[in-house]
């Protein structure tokens, strides 16, 4: 649940906690950029 | 167990400071803009709160232990980043980029930032010209530190806009 804080002469602040379904790493990042950098094969042309 | 309360990440923008020459290793070259402390190159950085001695005139020095998770409202930890790109100009050693950001999320709408407990650099500005005493070895270790991270070095705050909303969607 979302939660709102104010208090004193603070801002109201929202405090919430957001998880990725995946961990972002460094290594991760770099396999997502290797893999969309792979071309499209040429489709096969057979005869006929 | 946390339960959270969406999936994703958040996309922040924010400025580090680059520590030029070859004695100081790349893992210890990506600073906050004014704090002593390392972001990590190898995985996400967690923020943590630091003990802190409060002194007023006539009053005996106050510590206060650190909050026991990064970042808590009423405190100023985290790991900071606006929700704008930032439109100042920078120049080296202090850099300009994204991160993606996530666990524990502070929001400060009203002063356009957040305090994240996690986040990955995913994108730097490239420098337009350098100040400090070592400009071209910030310049050499800044593209090092990109490299390491995986993050992309882009020309100008549209591109950085562009490309870390393109970041953020995938996570």
């Amino acid at each position: 649940m979302v939660r709102i804080h104010a208090g004193g002469d603070e801002k109201p602040e929202r405090e919430e906690v957001v998880e990725p379904l995946e961990e972002p790493t460094p290594e991760r990042r770099k396999e997502e950029r290797r893999e969309e950098q792979v071309p499209e094969r040429e489709p096969e042309k057979v005869p006929g | 167990m946390r339960i959270p309360d969406r999936t994703g990440v958040v996309l922040g923008y924010r400025v580090w400071r680059v520590i030029p020459g070859k004695w100081v290793a790349p893992s210890e070259s990506l600073y906050a803009q004014t704090c002593h402390r390392a972001w990590s190159l190898t995985e996400p950085t967690v923020a943590y709160c630091p003990p802190r001695v409060q002194g007023d005139p006539g009053k005996p020095l106050v510590r206060s232990s650190p909050c026991e998770a990064a970042p808590s409202f009423g405190c100023t930890c985290g790991l900071y980043a606006r929700y704008e790109p930032v439109q100042e100009t920078h120049r080296l050693p202090y850099v300009v980029g994204s991160v993606l950001a996530w666990g524990q999320v502070i929001h400060h709408e009203d002063r356009s930032f957040f305090r994240a407990e996690k986040a990955l650099p995913v994108a730097f500005v490239r420098p337009r010209g350098g100040g400090g005493a070592f400009p071209r070895l910030s310049e050499d270790k800044l593209f090092r530190i990109a490299d390491l991270l995986g993050a992309e070095v882009v020309e100008d705050s549209e591109e950085l806009r562009v490309h870390s909303e393109m970041e953020a969607s995938k996570w």
